[in-house]
């Protein structure tokens, strides 16, 4: 049966690069020319293991960038890859974020420890269409300086966007001028641009929480407000149900929601 | 309209057995639906305890082989099959299961086992079941054929083109007549127990906590389910051969803890009486929002097989009583 036919079945695909960035966390470059909107996700398998719904650290490039926390016995397995290895993809899946909406409006990105990933994809788009878009602020929050995830990129994103970094302890040492504390605390301390603005918001539920809140708290609309939610899920098609948030399935309406579409589920 | 005597009803069974496989509910350990030769082998005074969705949804099925990198798909069509004496609430079912794996894009493995089926229903003239409650529900006809029992024959509706090319193959057991349906042939009298399915006001009543206090979260409720359509995917290997095996779908639960469980071992839906909250509002609320119908069709069977009988038609019944929001 062809591919296209069968959700399910996913394709074989090479590992170019197996790069770590802390103990747990990896990034993982593939050989594939990939078609995606910046917050869609793909479902990465081994065959014999598992499979792991994981968003895609890219946008449009000739490779395919995954970042993997190792958390479980799929994302542990993938951690062990090494170049010219295969893994197995299907997708990708998710609404992704709505970058046609925020066109002509100031963007405020708010990220949190795996969350950057995702984030990362729009830093990628914002690159090729940096006119689009009025000012863009790039709030990342890491643990510490040792737990830092896309370090490499924060030069390049700072040649198209402001990057303010927090560090919940400097206890670890400091790294990009970061401020200590919480993102979410980090977001409430600095002037938003003036005008109108789309904020987009990818991390640990309690991170979106207060980081959304914060927001709203300095005179953001909850319609201007979108949140990437993660759940469990194996069929990313609408079936499985183990995704749902309320009447709502995070592979298919989300991952990227807004606000007050999960108000009642999530706050 | 057309009649079928009762006395031809084993000549039938044994015609349709020469192109079909036949299937009805037949006393075993329970009601539960399984190949018949025989009139005499079908039993319908009760409804089946197995709704029918296992032959077309199993509770496990290979998604796809593989040996090394080599993939391989298992599908087979199923043969022509008939299901004989399907009752209003479980045809339903099997329609609302339809919904969610035959729209795009397509569940190919369901698709293949739901293809060649032959729906015919039989009317249920008293409450199949003690707890049933199909007449609170939005019931459509969805089969091919209905048999609504008289004293000495059936008559037989027929529900689509299908239904109507089944009848004039077996033309010699059927006599058209032009007896009529009255009312009660359409619904079951005494099966309006759910006072009302617009339950999105009750969200945070207090009733959801004392009403699962005994629920032991043995899943028995979405098992037994004829509409419930979770799954899980798992990777199963060769024990002499770690790099063959097989990719496997089987039946979840909601009301699981594991169901929600994510990295980092966070649990979304950690009180049981959250879950069994989400259970009754996929049922009622969320699956109407998607598909425009009450993905629960009243069966009752989460409320007859639940071990410790929690009826959360009484539950929300009690909602609406105490009026409180």
């Amino acid at each position: 049966m062809e591919r296209s036919k069968n959700v399910y079945l996913p394709e074989p695909v090479k590992v170019l690069e197996n790069l770590r960035e802390t103990t747990e966390n990896f990034r993982l470059t593939l050989d594939i020319p990939f078609k995606n909107a910046p917050g869609q996700f793909v479902q990465i398998s081994l065959l014999g293991i598992g499979e792991a719904p994981i968003s895609i650290a890219s946008c449009g490039r000739d490779t395919l960038t995954l970042h993997i926390r190792e958390v479980g016995t799929v994302t542990r397995a993938l951690g062990r890859c090494k170049p010219g290895d295969s893994v197995f993809i299907r997708g990708p899946y998710g609404n992704g974020y709505p970058m046609k909406e925020a066109e002509g409006r100031n963007l405020i990105l708010v990220s949190g420890g795996c969350g950057v990933a995702s984030v990362k994809g729009i830093c990628d788009y914002i690159e090729k269409n940096r006119s689009k878009y009025r000012e863009v602020l790039n709030f990342v929050g890491y643990r510490n300086s040792k737990e830092v995830l896309f370090g490499d990129f924060v030069e390049q994103w700072r040649q198209c966007m402001d990057v303010l970094i927090s560090l919940d302890t400097l206890k670890e040492g400091t790294c990009f001028n970061a401020s200590e504390g919480f993102v979410s605390d980090l977001v409430r301390a600095t002037e938003l641009p003036a005008g109108d603005t789309v904020a987009m918001l990818c991390g640990p539920p309690i991170m979106m929480k207060l980081s959304g809140k914060a927001l709203l708290d300095k005179g953001l609309r909850e319609e201007q407000v979108y949140v990437s939610e993660e759940r469990l899920m194996y069929c990313a098609t609408g079936t499985c149900c183990h995704c749902m948030i309320g009447s709502k399935f995070t592979c298919k309406d989300g991952p990227v929601f807004r606000w007050d579409e999960l108000k009642e589920h999530t706050q | 309209m057309y009649k079928l005597e009762k006395k031809e009803l084993n000549n039938l069974i044994v015609s349709l057995a020469g192109t079909y496989q036949v299937l009805a509910p037949v006393r075993t350990d329970v009601v539960r639906f399984q190949e018949v030769s025989d009139a005499s082998d079908i039993d319908l005074t009760e409804n089946s305890y197995v709704p029918i969705k296992q032959f077309f949804y199993p509770q496990q099925e290979t998604l796809f082989t593989f040996s090394g990198n080599e993939v391989k798909v298992p599908i087979k069509e199923a043969g022509p099959r008939v299901f004989f004496g399907v009752r209003r609430c479980d045809l339903n079912a099997v329609a609302h299961q339809d919904l969610v794996y035959l729209e795009e894009p397509k569940n190919p493995y369901y698709e293949a086992r739901r293809k060649n089926a032959v729906l015919i229903g039989y009317h249920c003239a008293q409450p199949a079941n003690p707890n049933c409650f199909c007449g609170s529900m939005d019931l459509k006809d969805c089969q091919d054929l209905m048999l609504v029992e008289r004293p000495d024959y059936f008559l037989v509706e027929v529900g689509s083109e299908q239904g109507e090319k089944l009848v004039q193959q077996l033309s010699k057991h059927f006599q058209k007549t032009d007896e009529a349906l009255r009312p009660e042939d359409k619904k079951t009298p005494d099966a309006e127990k759910l006072v009302t399915t617009d339950i999105a006001r009750f969200y945070n009543n207090p009733e959801w906590e004392t009403g699962v206090k005994w629920c032991l979260s043995c899943a028995a409720c979405t098992t037994l389910c004829p509409t419930c359509y979770c799954h899980e995917i798992q990777d199963q290997v060769e024990s002499g051969d770690l790099t063959k095996g097989c990719r496997d779908r089987c039946w979840s639960s909601c009301q699981l803890k594991e169901f929600t469980r994510v990295a980092g071992d966070f649990v979304f839906r950690e009180p049981r009486s959250e879950r069994f909250r989400f259970r009754i509002y996929h049922q009622i609320e969320y699956y109407r929002e998607r598909y425009g119908v009450t993905m629960c069709v009243g069966c009752g069977r989460c409320i007859s097989y639940c071990p410790t009988k929690i009826d959360w038609v009484s539950i929300v019944n009690r909602m609406v009583g105490n009026g409180k929001k």
